[in-house]
């Protein structure tokens, strides 16, 4: 199994929210390896490009959430997944944290709170 | 014969002696012993006589003679001596003739005297009779102090129970009274003299004619006794007197007394009246005693016949000893007729009269208090439902010696209790149905926390979504100011996203604690910004708000906390402190104050006013006043009026 690459994964279902994602990350100077609408595109995509991190909503098109995607992705490529949802409510936040989240944010996501998720995802002590 | 010449007539004696001295010796010596002899007799005679006085009169003239004729004799031997000399023998031989005549008288004497002398018993007889009668004597004195002792002895017994009598008499509660056959009173006790009222003893010795003067007596019916038929007449007349009440009266004094007479007479052996007594008993306190209890009854009476009901007594056995009018009218019966009877007796209803004894008998045995429905009919046949209340009646000991009893006619009781049972159950229907109605409220409200959490969720994506527009634009842009500008407005909408995210997280997903969420808010704001050196710090009084109040807050805490960030510290280091409490009267002080330089474009200047227009707009909306001063560091701090 080949490492992990130094690349974002960015999963939401809203185009415009992808988007801006993308610019923060970018902003970081990291390189995003691609977006996803559903679990499903999100899985195939994280295992073509074997990103470090994947910013994952909950919320997807399609019948799997965000969730069901992570338990993928940390299963087989063991990227870092953080969680940017806008559900607060408990059993959502019960269901992100079986799934060995690296972080959970809650939208609206202000650029210091993205940049120290993906920092910390990115550090190698992080377990 | 010549008394003169017998001198010269005669030889002396001596002549006869022929002088001789020998034989002259001889006579004048004998002569004189015997004459001395004869001389000392008649002294101890004498004395005798005198030292015996208890001598007859005529035994001491014996012994006076007999000594007179010793005396003579001894004098014819002192004169024989003298003839021996003088021949004087006619005065000799007339004195020997003398001697002769008191002899003779002597010897005669004492002839007489022989058998008296010989009736004398002897000395020996004489000792013999004394010690006899000494012992007699001593027996005697004997049976003299025997008796004397058995004669104190009875005298003794006699006092001692006379003083026994004398205190019984004395102290006995009751009166005793003792009068004579001719009804003159000779004794009271004190008891009599008590309750006749007598002060003085002898006001107490008065004869029977003397009573009906002041007194006048009643028999316990009231009736005026006549004077014959008084206790003492009636004893006077040889009646005995048992148990008579008498009352009564003086007629000066008005003093009265109450009392129950008995009485005898006492007849002597030859059946003639001796003397009669009476003795009496005050009763006046029995009767008041009687009186009260008599009042008592008829209050009892009065009380429970007035009281609608059934109240009753039984005795241990079940006999009806008390009933009211309500329960004559119960048992349909004159309470005369089941007074004194079982209810086994005056109830009609055989098992009716069972249940009621039995619960009785339980009420007894147990001795506790029930309450108890019995079912016993009126006299027309209708069935009527009683609540019994029961108790034990015992005595002054706690034996129970019977049962009081209450009974209420429950039927209407019973009747409203069913129609309270069918209210109640209605009631419960309605209950039910309106747990239903609840249960479906529930699943509603569940229903709209959804809907809430739904929508906060999709107000927090779109937050996201005018975020990443934000992003967007700001990376278009390259002028710096616009950037800021850009950037400002991030900071406005993540306020905004907090306040959302707090009330996501409450319970009631309407209000949510200030305290921690200002904390939260000024934590993020300060991370968002470069200054690594600033520090922040909170005071939050704990404080549930809603949204209208919340997000204007966290919209000017935002503005102030980020123009402190901006302005106050050109140095790079310093402090901020937000403070947010309620005042008594309910209207709320936040204080944002810094330890920087003072400035004094506090409102806000860098997004062309936009920051100044938002604080004022925000100070009105929440019907605020602000205040601002820059003496050490700044200090901004905005009254806020009670919420309604």
């Amino acid at each position: 199994m080949s490492a992990l690459q130094r690349q974002v994964l960015v999963v939401d279902d809203e185009f415009i929210i992808v988007m801006g994602l993308i610019d923060q990350v970018e902003e970081m100077g990291l390189t995003v390896c691609g977006s996803a609408a559903t679990a499903d595109e999100a899985v195939a995509l994280a295992r073509q490009h074997r990103p470090m991190v994947v910013l994952m909503d909950l919320r997807l098109d399609g019948t799997k959430d965000g969730v069901d995607a992570a338990m993928v992705i940390h299963e087989e490529i063991g990227s870092k997944v953080i969680f940017i949802t806008g559900s607060q409510e408990p059993d959502s936040v019960a269901r992100m944290r079986t799934d060995h989240p690296c972080a959970i944010l809650f939208k609206p996501v202000s650029s210091h709170k993205l940049r120290n998720a993906i920092t910390a995802a990115l550090s190698p002590c992080d377990v | 014969m010549n008394w003169r010449s017998q001198y010269e007539l005669f030889m002396p004696h001596g002549m006869c002696f022929l002088w001789q001295p020998e034989l002259m010796a001889l006579h004048v010596v004998s002569d004189a012993l015997i004459a001395l002899a004869y001389f000392t007799i008649p002294f101890a005679i004498l004395r005798f006589v005198q030292g015996r006085n208890d001598l007859e009169p005529r035994h001491q003239r014996m012994a006076l003679l007999f000594a007179a004729f010793i005396a003579f004799c001894g004098l014819t031997h002192v004169v024989s001596i003298y003839v021996l000399w003088v021949p004087i023998y006619i005065i000799e031989g007339w004195l020997k003739a003398i001697t002769a005549v008191v002899s003779v008288a002597t010897a005669i004497g004492l002839t007489k005297l022989v058998p008296q002398a010989l009736a004398l018993p002897s000395a020996e007889a004489m000792r013999i009779e004394i010690r006899a009668h000494r012992e007699t004597m001593l027996a005697l004195d004997a049976a003299r102090a025997a008796l004397a002792v058995k004669v104190d002895r009875t005298e003794e017994a006699l006092r001692d129970s006379e003083q026994k009598f004398g205190a019984v008499v004395e102290h006995m509660s009751e009166g005793l009274m003792i009068f004579d056959q001719h009804g003159a009173v000779t004794f009271h006790n004190p008891a009599s003299a008590r309750i006749h009222g007598i002060e003085h003893e002898a006001d107490g010795l008065f004869h029977r004619d003397e009573l009906p003067v002041q007194w006048r007596g009643w028999t316990r019916e009231g009736e005026l006794l006549p004077f014959e038929e008084w206790p003492l007449l009636r004893v006077l007349r040889g009646e005995r007197v048992r148990n008579q009440y008498f009352h009564a009266e003086r007629a000066d004094t008005g003093r009265s007394f109450d009392a129950v007479y008995n009485g005898a007479p006492i007849y002597a052996a030859d059946g003639t009246l001796l003397l009669g007594f009476i003795t009496l008993r005050d009763v006046r306190d029995e009767i008041e005693a009687q009186q009260a209890l008599a009042h008592t009854n008829d209050l009892l009476r009065g009380f429970t016949d007035a009281i609608p009901g059934v109240i009753f007594a039984k005795d241990r056995e079940g006999r009806m000893v008390f009933a009211n009018d309500g329960t004559a009218a119960l048992i349909g019966k004159a309470k005369n007729d089941f007074l004194g009877k079982t209810d086994a007796e005056f109830l009609d209803d055989p098992a009716q009269a069972n249940a009621v004894m039995a619960n009785d008998r339980r009420v007894m045995e147990t001795g506790t208090t029930e309450q108890i429905e019995e079912q016993v009919s009126l006299p027309n046949g209708a069935a009527v439902t009683w609540l019994s209340t029961k108790a034990p009646l015992r005595d002054a000991d706690g034996t129970v010696t019977g049962i009081i009893g209450l009974s209420v006619d429950i039927g209407a009781q019973k009747a409203s209790e069913a129609e309270l049972g069918r209210l109640n159950a209605q009631l419960e229907s309605q209950t039910e149905a309106l747990t239903v109605a609840n249960g479906r409220l529930s699943a509603a409200l569940v229903q709209r926390d959804l809907l809430l959490q739904e929508v906060y969720h999709r107000v927090k994506n779109n937050m996201q979504m005018v975020d990443s527009f934000l992003v967007l634009q700001k990376a278009a842009l390259t002028d710096p100011v616009a950037k800021n500008a850009l950037t400002s407005l991030r900071k406005r909408v993540h306020a905004l996203g907090l306040v959302h995210h707090q009330l996501m997280q409450s319970g009631n997903l309407t209000t949510f604690d200030i305290a921690p969420f200002l904390r939260e808010l000024a934590d993020n704001i300060l991370d968002g910004s470069a200054s690594n050196d600033v520090g922040i710090s909170v005071h939050a009084d704990t404080l549930d708000v809603g949204l209208d109040f919340a997000i204007p807050l966290a919209l000017l805490v935002t503005e102030l906390v980020t123009n402190a960030l901006k302005h106050a510290f050109p140095g790079g280091q310093g402090h901020i402190d937000v403070q947010l409490s309620q005042n008594a009267d309910g209207s709320f002080a936040l204080v944002v104050s810094d330890t920087g330089i003072g400035y004094t474009n506090a409102l806000g200047s860098s997004a062309g006013g936009l920051g100044t227009k938002i604080i004022t707009a925000l100070v009105r909306q929440l019907r605020a006043t602000m205040t601002m001063h820059s003496e050490h560091g700044t200090r901004v701090a905005i009254h806020i009026a009670a919420i309604e």
